[in-house]
């Protein structure tokens, strides 16, 4: 970020910044994930560690996108999934998980999910698949 | 919150703290786990800490830890849905414990860069032990996982045989094989297999989907590629609902909706897509009927009889065998050596592996998938050349079942010509193959009875120059290391090179100047030619004149050779050396090109690959002929004895010729178009009468690359 823009050019770029809703269980991906989204100009409005706590910050930031992983303590990412979707039918969710299940995979598509991200994965996998979710 | 400044070698440091805390955890839980196999929400937490393991290793290309954790994640999984499993396996705990441990060591050793990491031998190894606890727990019905199961059942049938002939080795390489096997046989489509539904054959559809599926998972796929996938599939799925039973139904609405969901969802066709038309492929192979092609997979289907021929043994499969379990049981050659075609496809089996992993590496594919290829191939090949090994082992005897016999021979053959003669034997325990036995058995005989007859003098002879009147035949037999030498001599007369010439030019064998400069070592191979007796009139015994040729060109198909010591007056001696260990399973061959065509042709027979100016080559009498190191060496027509089409090449200034090595020791070249490499080969003899009468060639045998070609024979090219 530059020091020198105008008032009006930060309003205007909070207003096209996609807000973006981090869930995984581990901290590192977390963070990887969180440096990934702000190099690639996203804002990340929160960093959930289990589902229930995914669910709370959804509720709360109604962000853009949320990234989803799946297996996590206290709630499995499918359920999130069912219930956020269930709240918001219009949420962007894009799964970020490293089960590789097949017929995993199809559930939450048909859930409602957008988009399917495999760990491992690099920034620009991350950032193909988000940009196909949000049609941008 | 400022993120954006972590660097990922900050990451990486982040990532071996949060693996520490993960073993201490697992650490915890499996305590808990111990103490309460029926918990389940400490089997899930067990599963978490595994599957987030496995997936930040990955991030971080600790591919050991991360395959480690992979496989730990598929057994708690299994055990999350059956909870009965850690009763009826007690050992899996502590399996997991060691798992733990094994990461606690690997994380510990870590460097603090970034970087590949691969797997070591204890993390291979660990790894095998938890692939073999998983084949226990879950059994994958699959085509092919079934017809390995055949071939291992098979094996299993003979494994008490082979355990009469105490090769621990073999047990070994067979339980290790069985282990290799359910680590590939979920993945290897085979070409050869036909599918039908409903009465209508659906292979070509298969295929298609089967190699639209290879490209991808090869990496090696265009946008066009997609299209043509998705509409083979279509085409596939429209086609089946026509004629699909309930049962397909599911598998098919399941297929239809995945197609759907790529479209609208515009996924990238990475793994997961991979896996999910992997899958449905997989589920609608089941419900499919599968015939298997003619070859190479006959011999299969006698394992029913082998297993009801065998007297007693073991039925179950040889996950489960325990050696002490095994009881001796005899059983037929007959079964060993259709055992033997077994392993001999196994071998080219092992074959197409390698040649899938050089395709892979070509074709760019994911390097931690192909470094896991490699392993498990390796493992394969070695292992299969292990029970290669192995059974070679099981076939061999010791050669006293041919020795035996000569005290006896050796006697009625001296009282005959009333000779006194003395046998002496050694090394009549040293192994040899069964299928030596014969040949080696009646070279013998032949080089046993010319000494008798030729060689040792009468009585009186021998007291006259001086001799013990009792005439001295040894033969003594040695392993050396890869060869089995039989050497056999006598203290006669020797081999008097005047009589052997003069012979040699009075029956036209060589010419009157070759009489006149041969040397002593020239006219010593003429004992070996065909035609030749020192003898002023034939016995019984021996003086035919079909003497060592015959012997030579016997043993030579075993790569056998053998040479003579002369010591005129003082006796002669004759040595066989017949390596043991050139296994007659493989061959080594050169694959060729001829009329556009590929061949094969086994490396014994050939001498030398010269490639020679076109200029160089002349006709003499009709025929193409060429001199090489001062012979006159003759082309043999191959296009029309094959009947093939000239290749392309005519115009090229060179010509390449295979110079090849006939039964009589007659040299002559094959022209070829090209040389395409050199391959490990199973000959596999023609079976179907149509092809038994094919000129010119002995058998055929399959590429690694799943190719048919035909094997070319050097014996009736060249004669």
């Amino acid at each position: 970020m530059t020091d020198n823009r105008t008032g009006t050019d930060e309003a205007l770029n909070r207003e096209e910044t996609k807000r973006v809703l981090i869930v995984d269980d581990s901290s590192v991906m977390r963070k990887m994930l969180a440096k990934f989204f702000t190099e690639s100009g996203f804002e990340v409005v929160g960093l959930a560690a289990d589902g229930v706590e995914a669910i709370e910050m959804f509720d709360r930031h109604h962000p853009d996108v949320m990234t989803l992983d799946i297996i996590m303590p206290k709630m499995r990412g499918t359920e999130v999934l069912e219930k956020i979707m269930a709240r918001y039918p219009e949420a962007t969710v894009v799964m970020a998980s490293s089960v590789s299940d097949a017929r995993t995979v199809m559930k939450c598509l048909k859930i409602g999910a957008k988009q399917y991200i495999l760990k491992p994965y690099d920034q620009q996998k991350v950032m193909t698949a988000i940009r196909k979710a949000l049609d941008l | 919150m400022n993120v954006i400044d972590v660097s990922l070698a900050e990451l990486f440091e982040q990532y071996k703290e949060e693996v520490k805390e993960s073993i201490e955890t697992l650490d915890a839980e499996l305590v808990a786990l111990e103490q309460d196999p029926g918990d389940s929400e400490v089997i899930f937490s067990i599963f978490r800490h595994l599957h987030s393991l496995k997936g930040s290793s990955r991030m971080f290309n600790v591919e050991n830890i991360g395959l480690l954790a992979h496989k730990l994640e598929d057994l708690m999984q299994l055990i999350d849905q059956d909870n009965s499993i850690l009763s009826r396996f007690p050992g899996i705990v502590e399996l997991l414990f060691e798992g733990n441990d094994i990461f606690r060591e690997t994380i510990a050793r870590l460097e603090t860069d970034i970087g590949f990491v691969h797997l070591t031998p204890a993390h291979t190894q660990f790894i095998e032990r938890v692939n073999r606890q998983l084949q226990l727990l879950s059994r994958k019905e699959n085509v092919l996982l079934e017809k390995v199961q055949v071939l291992l059942d098979e094996l299993t049938a003979v494994l008490p045989s082979l355990e009469e002939s105490e090769s621990a080795g073999l047990v070994r390489a067979v339980q290790d094989l069985t282990k290799s096997f359910s680590l590939w046989a979920m993945d290897s489509g085979r070409d050869e297999m036909r599918y039908s539904y409903g009465g209508n054959d659906f292979t070509p559809l298969i295929h298609n989907y089967e190699s639209g599926l290879a490209k991808f998972k090869a990496d090696k796929f265009t946008a066009e590629d997609v299209e043509v996938f998705l509409k083979n599939i279509g085409e596939l799925v429209q086609s089946l609902f026509e004629v699909a039973e309930e049962n397909l139904m599911p598998v098919l609405q399941e297929l239809n909706d995945g197609l759907d969901m790529y479209k609208q969802r515009d996924l990238d066709i990475d793994p997961v897509v991979i896996e999910f038309f992997s899958g449905i492929l997989m589920d609608l192979k089941e419900n499919f009927k599968v015939e298997v092609g003619q070859w190479p997979t006959g011999p299969l289907s006698h394992s029913p009889e082998i297993k009801g021929d065998v007297e007693a043994g073991v039925t179950e499969p040889v996950f489960g065998v325990q050696r002490s379990q095994v009881k001796t049981v005899r059983v037929d050659e007959k079964k060993i050596d259709l055992f033997l075609d077994s392993v001999g496809r196994l071998i080219t089996q092992s074959e197409i592996l390698q040649h899938l992993q050089f395709a892979f590496k070509q074709a760019g594919i994911n390097p931690a998938l192909l470094r896991d290829f490699t392993a498990v191939n390796r493992t394969i090949a070695h292992d299969v050349l292990a029970l290669q090994r192995s059974i070679m082992e099981v076939r061999q005897v010791e050669i006293d079942n041919i020795l035996k016999k000569f005290p006896r021979l050796v006697r009625d053959i001296a009282h005959e010509m009333g000779k006194k003669v003395e046998l002496v034997v050694s090394g009549e325990r040293t192994p040899i193959d069964k299928s030596l036995l014969d040949d080696v058995e009646n070279a013998l005989i032949h080089i046993v009875r010319n000494a008798i007859d030729h060689g040792l003098e009468t009585p009186a002879e021998r007291e006259v120059a001086g001799k013990d009147l009792r005439g001295r035949i040894s033969i003594e037999v040695e392993q050396e290391e890869a060869s089995v030498l039989i050497e056999v001599t006598d203290d006669g007369r020797g081999v008097d090179l005047k009589t052997v010439r003069k012979q040699a030019f009075n029956r036209g064998m060589i010419s009157k100047d070759q009489y006149e400069t041969m040397t002593d070592e020239e006219a010593e191979t003429l004992i070996f030619k065909s035609g030749l007796t020192t003898k002023a009139e034939a016995t019984d015994i021996s003086g035919r004149g079909v003497g060592l040729d015959v012997v030579m060109s016997n043993l030579r198909k075993w790569n056998g050779r053998v040479s003579l010591t002369n010591r005129p007056g003082q006796g002669l001696s004759i040595s066989l050396v017949i390596p043991i260990t050139n296994t007659l399973l493989t061959k080594e061959a050169i694959l060729l090109k001829l009329g556009g065509l590929t061949f094969c042709l086994p490396l014994e027979q050939i001498m030398e690959i010269v490639t020679i100016p076109v200029s160089r080559i002349h006709k003499h009498q009709g025929q193409a002929v060429f001199q090489h190191r001062n012979q006159v060496i003759g082309v043999v027509d191959t296009y029309s004895m094959l009947g093939l089409n000239l290749g392309k090449n005519e115009d090229s200034p060179n010509q390449t010729f295979i110079i090849l090595r006939g039964k009589r020791d007659t040299r002559k070249a094959v022209g070829v178009e090209e040389i395409l490499g050199q391959q490990k080969i199973v000959v596999k003899e023609f079976e179907l009468d149509a092809f038994r009468r094919l000129p010119y060639c002995q058998g055929l045998s399959m590429l690694g690359d799943g190719r048919v070609v035909l094997v070319l024979d050097a014996d009736s090219l060249v004669d």
